[in-house]
């Protein structure tokens, strides 16, 4: 389950024209037998990195579109994924979830006063608010990036393993794409290598599975 | 005398009720509960070894460990901490101790049954939705429990007959006083109240008769979820 | 098929039965306690109770299937049988890791530990037992439920004739190996003998 949180908040002085995407991947005690209250779960990080990867690599967020007010404001997008049944392919799934709670998002309207004071509200033909912020209240999602996960087992490919799949893969391999593109490849270790071929196969797998998860998102907004 | 109610509901209505189990694919039992908006998952592990943290194991009677979080976004508003903090804590011993009065701990001795909860949305009632979800989850994860447990609460917001059942949270948050009951339907005993704010006796009697009264209707949307679980 | 039942449900008067597993007495009643079916089991001929045992039995019931064990969950007691991977070894004693409960697997997550202690390898000259030549790791043991043993671990028994190593690997091929007698297991490819306290298959 993913939600989206907005905070208006000051631009990084480096960065006046950009606002934040910060993800943050959850898994709670609850989801699956290891996991125990407490203990950080190893895989956050590395989930939350790849999905955030994946978001603006494939330019499905710009954060140039987040700007409220250039140097002054700008809108941080507090992206929170929690994991409510770890049963493999957290990637895959983490990412559809991000994707469908940013296209869910409503923007408030803002105003940005002379002396740079915020407030909430306001209408949409305001042409102070409307100066750089994303069109009518929503988030611009420019992209959809999809991830496949393959798991490698001995000469085996295997997609979409389950826990108990990848528990026992020698090797996982993470497959983005954007429509045609190629937007990320992650092999995170593993006691396999994966050879060109592989990896050929598991961009083929990611190009078989995208339009049916793509479709997904799109019918649960219909 | 009813009063209309922010949601068109009676004083002793309460809001609908869904519960599913069998959510968590790796879980001996798991429930999601829903109270109209409010919505908790509970997955349940074990019996099984206690986690590291425990220094002394009972030979006579097991362990039971809850666990609530609340998810970052479960409330409006800024976003939530990950960290657990004292609210979560207290949350967590309180339905420790709803859940206390029912499970059979002589069942499982020397092992413990983690009861692992997260409110992934906030809107009155979590901690009655919480209990519920738990109750349900421990019953399909085949744990010994004398009766399942239900909760429900009983507000006071200042007037008179203001008692009002099952508050949401704009209701709760008005409320200057409430009554939480987790309550054990079929052997008709309390394991646990919470009541906060001043009452006297005859109207904290009447909010327990009152959350009482949602207590027996969410035993039964319980009941009614875990029988058709069953395999025929 | 009688209906499912659920914890708190009174299933029959306790004057006229007994209380067994998944089940508790309650004032005048026998109630349940687990969700599941009820089964009545009649009492022994020879037994002073003569009352049936109710108990109750999560998952269908299968008419005729006595094995099945009443209560809700899988847990290791006193007198089951138990099939246990060792983990590691010392002079006095053999760590393993409990795999199966009378036959049915146990959960992964479960975390069961067993330990076998030096007296109860064999039934026969017991401080003559050398542990190393009796079992060594990763090989999978029949053995018995003793007691609920120490903080950690169940305390297990390997002193019976049936019970002992029943998997080992060889140490050459790492092939299973076969069973020569309650004392000694082979590599069938080498021919190679080693020792362990073997469990006697029929």
């Amino acid at each position: 389950m993913a939600a989206v949180k907005l905070e208006a908040c000051q631009p990084d002085p480096d960065a006046p024209d950009r606002g934040f995407l910060d993800v943050v991947v959850e898994f709670p005690p609850m989801c699956s037998a290891s996991t125990r209250p407490g203990r950080p779960n190893d895989d956050a990080h590395f989930v939350a990195r790849r999905i955030e990867d994946a978001l603006l690599d494939s330019a499905a967020i710009d954060k140039r579109k987040l700007t409220i007010k250039e140097g002054l404001w700008a809108w941080k997008i507090c992206l929170d994924v929690y994991c409510l049944d770890h049963d493999g392919s957290m990637l895959d799934a983490g990412l559809m979830a991000a994707l469908a709670a940013l296209r869910d998002a409503k923007v408030p309207h803002v105003i940005v006063d002379d002396r740079g004071k915020i407030t909430y509200g306001g209408r949409k033909t305001d042409t102070e608010s409307s100066n750089n912020t994303a069109v009518e209240g929503k988030i611009e999602v420019a992209a959809a990036p999809v991830a496949v996960t393959t798991a490698l087992y001995r000469k085996h490919l295997i997609v979409d393993p389950d826990a108990e799949e990848e528990q026992l893969a020698d090797a996982t391999v993470t497959v983005t794409m954007d429509g045609a593109t190629v937007v990320g490849v992650h092999k995170p270790g593993g006691t396999a290598e994966a050879s060109e071929t592989d990896l050929m196969h598991c961009v083929a797998a990611c190009r078989l599975n995208l339009e049916a998860r793509a479709k997904a998102i799109d019918a649960a907004f219909a | 005398m009813t009063i209309p109610r922010e949601d068109g509901r009676s004083a002793e209505q309460m809001r609908p009720i869904f519960v599913k189990t069998g959510v968590i694919s790796q879980a001996a039992g798991s429930a999601y509960v829903e109270l109209d908006k409010t919505k908790v998952m509970c997955g349940v592990y074990g019996p099984r070894q206690g986690g590291p943290g425990i220094d002394k194991v009972e030979f006579d009677r097991g362990r039971l460990d809850v666990d609530v979080k609340l998810a970052t976004f479960a409330t409006s508003g800024p976003r939530g901490k990950v960290a657990q903090g004292d609210a979560e804590r207290e949350f967590s011993s309180i339905v420790h101790r709803a859940l206390s009065g029912a499970v059979m701990t002589e069942t499982f001795p020397k092992t413990t049954v983690d009861v692992f909860a997260t409110v992934l949305e906030a809107n009155g009632s979590e901690l009655c939705a919480t209990i519920a979800a738990a109750s349900a989850a421990l019953c399909e994860a085949g744990v010994a429990m004398r009766d399942l447990v239900s909760a429900c609460t009983g507000g006071g917001a200042d007037g008179p007959n203001a008692l009002l059942l099952d508050p949401a949270r704009g209701e709760e948050a008005a409320a200057e006083a409430g009554v939480t009951l987790a309550y054990m339907c079929r052997l008709g005993e309390a394991s646990q109240v919470v009541a906060t704010g001043t009452w006297d006796g005859e109207s904290l009697d009447d909010a327990v008769q009152l959350a009482a009264s949602g207590c027996a209707r969410v035993d039964a949307a319980l009941r009614e979820a875990l029988r058709s679980s069953v395999p025929a | 098929m009688t209906a499912p039942v659920l914890p708190g449900e009174p299933l029959r008067h306790a004057d006229e039965v007994r209380s067994g597993p998944g089940t508790y007495v309650r004032g005048k009643s026998v109630v349940a306690a687990v969700m599941g079916h009820a089964r009545t089991t009649p009492a022994a001929d020879d037994a002073d109770d003569k009352r049936p045992l109710v108990e109750v039995i999560k998952g269908p019931v299968v008419t005729g299937d006595a094995t099945g064990r009443g209560g809700g969950t899988l847990l290791p007691e006193v007198g089951d049988e138990v099939f246990a991977r060792v983990l590691r070894i010392n002079p006095r004693q053999v760590w393993c890791e409990i795999v199966a409960v009378n036959g049915k697997a146990v959960n992964d997550a479960s975390g069961f530990q067993g330990i076998v202690r030096q007296q109860d390898v064999r039934a026969t000259e017991i401080d003559k037992v050398d542990m190393y030549e009796s079992f060594l790791p990763a090989d999978v043991i029949r053995a018995k439920v003793l007691s609920l043993g120490d903080q950690r671990s169940y305390y297990l028994t390997t002193a019976r004739n049936e019970l002992g190593v029943v998997q080992a690997k060889s140490p050459f091929t790492g092939e299973p190996m076969v069973p020569v007698s309650w004392q000694e297991m082979m590599c069938p490819s080498t021919q190679v003998k080693v020792s362990r306290k073997v469990a006697k298959v029929d």
